[in-house]
């Protein structure tokens, strides 16, 4: 099932992002301090859809995740979401039709991400009765839920401010809990946002 | 009991008394009002010096409008057109869409002005739908759509405002007396309606990720 999700993610990035109209790039905080990029487009009208691409530049500092064994360390991670994202049209609001620049707006999305990206965590047997190896069953999936606002300070470039909660399944065949983090962002977009 | 009734028709009777006196008392009249009393008794140059007057010390566009009108009917009556016709296009300037009264000039003037006003003037005809949105020229309010309006000749930042829609904004140019049309449709920008439905779709969206 996971396979389809990706295979219909990477379709999906390649038709629709070929077009992007827009771009951000941010750096933040989340479980630890992290770079991401997003490619968007808009779907309908205050509906935009964004392919999210973030990886930690530090370790987590987490020790349940560290591990000094390279096939047990999970404390990096890289995560692929896509996201929807609504903007909330202030402008329509009487008396703030001016302020068309400032659009925030909330989000919801799905992704899948790696623990490590080393080749002896993707060789190593998941733990428990799974027991398997290789890229796509060391994935683990999350959800993504926040907001932000994003400030067009000329018409293709704005400063975004970003918030979201994620939540991170467990891990396929390790017993431990599912974990959530929050992460916080701000970039700069470039690109009609309209 | 008595004398607080003594004391209370007292007080009417004395504030009435004030009444009728500051009744009676005569406003001091207007440099424009002074000025239009020239006119009327036939003296042309105490009444420019008033007009002149008043637009050198007024703060408000229609009094300073009023003003150039009567120096220009001043200038009109004392037949020196080259110099009605400058007082005359200044007042137009300042609101193209101002008409002169049968009452207060004679046809001659009121024919007058209005050919100089379509030296200077087209119409711009603004609707939209929905109606009832704010038309901005040049980020000033001009009223409410549907909208007729005199306006000068020249080119115009356009904007339409209405609660609930996205405006719209264009560029726009009014000719001498053209009649131009300015039709816009708000309901293909997007509105509160396509919000509504896009937020219908996010939470769709929002709950389908959760379930996966």
């Amino acid at each position: 099932m996971k396979k389809v999700w990706v295979v219909l993610f990477l379709v999906f990035g390649l038709t629709h992002f070929a077009a992007a109209e827009n771009m951000t790039l941010s750096i933040g905080n989340a479980k630890s301090q992290f770079a991401a990029v997003a490619l968007g487009g808009n779907i309908w009208d205050f509906l935009q859809l964004q392919l999210d691409v973030m990886k930690y530049l530090k370790d987590d500092t987490d020790p349940a995740l560290q591990n000094p064994d390279p096939k047990l360390s999970r404390s990096d991670f890289l995560g692929v979401s896509v996201v929807v994202a609504l903007k909330l049209p202030i402008h329509l609001i009487p008396g703030l039709d001016r302020f068309e620049f400032i659009q925030p707006y909330i989000s919801a999305g799905r992704g899948y991400g790696l623990e490590s990206l080393k080749t002896e965590y993707n060789d190593a047997p998941n733990a428990g009765a799974d027991q398997k190896t290789g890229f796509f069953n060391k994935m683990i999936g999350f959800n993504t839920l926040g907001g932000g606002v994003l400030f067009m300070i000329a018409p293709k470039f704005g400063v975004k401010l970003d918030y979201r909660q994620m939540s991170l399944a467990e891990q396929k065949g390790i017993p431990l809990p599912a974990r959530k983090m929050t992460r916080i962002s701000i970039g700069v977009a470039f690109g009609a946002y309209k | 009991m008595r004398k607080t009734f003594h004391w209370i028709v007292m007080g009417i009777v004395i504030l009435a008394f004030l009444g009728i006196s500051g009744w009676a008392q005569e406003k001091p009249k207007t440099l424009m009002e002074t000025g239009i009393d020239y006119y009327k008794a036939g003296q042309y140059p105490e009444a420019i010096e008033a007009f002149k007057a008043v637009i050198r010390n007024s703060t408000s566009d229609k009094e300073s409008q009023r003003a150039y009108i009567y120096l220009g009917y001043t200038y009109f009556s004392l037949q020196e057109l080259e110099n009605a016709k400058v007082q005359i296009d200044k007042a137009i300037t300042i609101d193209p869409d101002f008409n002169l009264s049968e009452d207060e000039f004679v046809a001659d003037f009121i024919g007058y002005y209005k050919k100089a006003k379509e030296g200077l003037t087209g119409i711009g005809f603004f609707e939209t739908l929905p109606p009832k949105a704010n038309v901005y020229l040049d980020s000033k309010l001009i009223g409410a759509t549907p909208l007729k309006k005199e306006l000068l000749s020249k080119s115009y930042t356009l904007r339409f405002v209405k609660a609930g829609y996205t405006s719209y904004e264009m560029s726009m140019e009014i000719q001498k007396t053209v009649i131009s049309n300015f039709k816009i449709d708000l309901n293909l920008q997007q509105n509160w309606k396509t919000f509504l439905r896009s937020t219908l779709v996010f939470l769709a969206a929002a709950y389908l990720s959760r379930s996966f």
